[in-house]
């Protein structure tokens, strides 16, 4: 019974672990002005029905077209039926949430500190990774935790594309909606409370971690 | 607030022009084609106009138990119907088997359907869809079927599902899977893939039922008219690839 | 000796036109607020590009230097203090040992402190760190941008003479970016004086 729910902690922490490193790069470049259009492309899975994204992935990128096909060729592996569509998916709706984040807490940090650090020797690399990061890491981490529950709370997506197959897309949502229909009522609200649970615990966690962090009077 | 009273009015304003309010039918997936045509027909001989909403037996099921306002109920097996009869959702009396689907096989576009159950252990189906095996009656069905065939064991892993037998369509429509276990009469008008007729004595019959739901006289009324063209629509449920139903035992 | 020759235009109203000689022990660049004192030391340091800059530090020129190349020191107004860091390991940053970054506490005498984070510091320890994270680099040149100001006088006064006692020990180029006359009197330095952007 807690297979799905394992499945669903897997996919999301997998899509989490790389939206965070697709972020910090697009982080710095999104905030270029120019490139304000990446920025929007970027937001929009925000406010984006799973359900369009999930004709995307069934139409756009299906196993028969050519999109499809060169991602297999590159991944060999196909984005419908599989984990890697669904952790694909989780990527991409759960990186706006991470991307805005990191920026925000990236913009935050003080230039005067930064500047310190170059003239205390420190090249940019490692000003980003001694000053900056530290730094703009609690206001990051906050994102990730948000884009960590959107991943583990999705349904539209896997829904549509995934085939519901046990151990590789059958996720906590997707059973908790099965088991729901096929009045198990138990099970049902077994895997319903325990995915509750763990949301008000992350989204605790986001709210903790979001907050002025030397607040002091 | 003034947006609020605005929009209420426009609402309000919309509903009162219809003069009846229209029938709300909730059908099993399967059903889909032929009850777009049936409900023309309801419309042209009542004057009263069909909301159909469409979805897995089990999903619309669920949903009546926690008062959806169906006030017609259509399910792709008789389990489910008489379930809600004895609930009390559904009124018993009215209840009916009004025909029999027909499993069969549907190729996405290029692929060469197969001769028989077993040959969908071929190679060339890396993907077979069916609708839920554990709430959808084709899934169920499909599920014995290839079970009966002796043919579960070779290709269990290559079988995907969908929620409902319209969504394993769509898989196989776009391609994603070569092959998909579906009804007859959501393809009878198709013709972007290939069709095998499954023997029906592998799975259990899928009889459809319907039953009217609610407890207001008029729109009772108004859902026993909708069973009774249903009942006489033998030759439109025909075309769209049902049988007459089994006779009760 | 550093040696710089700046111009910078930041809007139609204000462009800036400094020459500067700061030869070892400390010049005073006095002059009021706006004046373009703080932007002559971040050109200097390398953290703002000017429209030209030409800087030596004697035979060496630092056009185009990024700044951790020019071996300059510089101690923001604001102190600049890393939040996430403790004392020592501020001083540790830019410093070339774990020796040197301890041996500054000490001689700014704040090695009680070293273990603290700067926001447990009182005003005139964050000070001392700041200034200890600035030597512990052995810079070639240092930039002081208005260090004491919000110190009480006492200890305004006590932290120059300590400052200059360094800074003649060390024998480096040092500009100080001051509006207060008993800095350059305390200091016994040099005076270059910068009105609206020229000096």
């Amino acid at each position: 019974m807690n297979g799905p729910l394992w499945l669903s902690l897997e996919i999301a922490s997998i899509a989490t672990l790389l939206t965070t490193l697709l972020a910090l790069p697009l982080a710095s470049l999104v905030s270029h002005r120019r490139l304000f259009v990446l920025d929007a492309l970027l937001t929009t899975p925000l406010v984006l029905p799973p359900t369009v994204l999930g004709y995307f992935l069934l139409v756009v990128m299906g196993n028969h077209t050519v999109i499809g096909r060169a991602w297999q060729a590159v991944f060999g592996s196909s984005l419908v039926f599989t984990t890697t569509g669904i952790v694909f998916a989780a990527v991409i709706t759960s990186l706006p949430l991470v991307l805005q984040a990191t920026r925000a807490a990236i913009e935050g940090v003080d230039v005067t500190l930064v500047n310190a650090a170059r003239t205390l020797g420190a090249n940019r690399f490692k000003t980003y990774t001694r000053i900056t990061l530290p730094l703009a890491s609690r206001g990051m981490c906050a994102g990730i935790v948000l884009g960590f529950a959107r991943a583990l709370g999705d349904f539209g997506v896997t829904m549509m594309v995934g085939g519901n197959l046990p151990g590789e897309t059958r996720t906590a949502s997707l059973a908790i909606y099965d088991a729901f229909i096929a009045d198990r009522a138990t099970e049902a609200l077994h895997l319903s409370l325990m995915l509750a649970g763990f949301s008000i615990v992350l989204v605790s966690v986001a709210t903790l971690l979001g907050r002025r962090p030397h607040a002091h009077a | 607030m003034r947006v609020l009273v605005l929009v209420v009015a426009l609402l309000t304003g919309c509903r009162s022009e219809k003069p009846v309010e229209p029938l709300r039918v909730g059908a099993a997936s399967d059903l889909t084609v032929a009850f777009n045509a049936l409900a023309k027909q309801y419309t042209a001989s009542t004057g009263r106009q069909v909301e159909l909403t469409f979805g897995s037996t089990g999903l619309l099921a669920k949903q009546l138990s926690q008062g959806a306002p169906f006030d017609v109920f259509a399910a792709a097996d008789v389990a489910t119907v008489e379930g809600l009869a004895a609930k009390g959702t559904c009124v018993a009396s009215t209840q009916r088997v009004f025909a029999k689907g027909r499993l069969v096989v549907w190729t996405a576009p290029g692929i060469t359907a197969p001769g028989s159950l077993a040959e969908l252990a071929d190679e060339r189906f890396k993907h077979i869809a069916l609708a839920n095996t554990e709430h959808a009656p084709y899934g169920r069905a499909a599920k014995a079927a290839l079970e009966a065939a002796g043919v579960m064991g070779n290709i269990k892993s290559r079988l995907v599902s969908g929620d409902s037998v319209s969504h394993a369509l769509q898989l196989v429509r776009s391609g994603n899977a070569e092959a998909g276990l579906i009804a007859r009469s959501l393809v009878t008008e198709l013709h972007d893939g290939q069709l095998l007729l499954v023997d029906d004595s592998l799975h259990p019959p899928l009889n459809q039922a319907a039953i009217a739901c609610g407890t207001d006289e008029n729109r009772l009324t108004a859902a026993k008219q909708f069973l009774e063209v249903l009942r006489t629509s033998g030759a439109l449920l025909a075309k769209y690839g049902f049988e007459s139903a089994d006779p009760p035992q | 000796m550093l040696k710089a020759r700046i111009t910078h235009r930041f809007d139609a109203r204000f462009a800036l036109d400094v020459t500067l000689e700061v030869p070892p022990g400390v010049t005073a660049l006095v002059g009021p607020s706006g004046s373009g004192k703080t932007s002559t030391l971040q050109i200097i340091a390398g953290l703002l590009k000017a429209d030209s800059a030409d800087i030596h530090l004697g035979s060496t020129s630092w056009s185009g230097l990024p700044p951790e190349r020019r071996n300059v020191s510089l101690v923001f107004q604001s102190l600049a203090l890393f939040p996430h860091l403790t004392a020592l390991q501020n001083v540790r940053f830019g410093a070339p040992s774990d020796s040197d970054a301890t041996q500054w506490l000490e001689r700014m005498r704040v090695s009680h402190v070293a273990k603290r984070k700067p926001r447990s510091l009182s005003g005139g320890e964050a000070q001392r760190v700041a200034l200890a994270r600035a030597l512990a680099r052995a810079p070639s040149v240092l930039l002081l941008d208005e260090p004491f100001s919000a110190l009480d006088s006492a200890l305004h006064e006590r932290l120059l003479h300590e400052l200059r006692e360094h800074i003649t020990a060390l024998n480096i180029p040092t500009l100080l970016v001051t509006h207060d006359e008993r800095d350059v009197r305390t200091l016994s330095a040099r005076t270059i004086a910068i009105e609206n952007g020229r000096t």
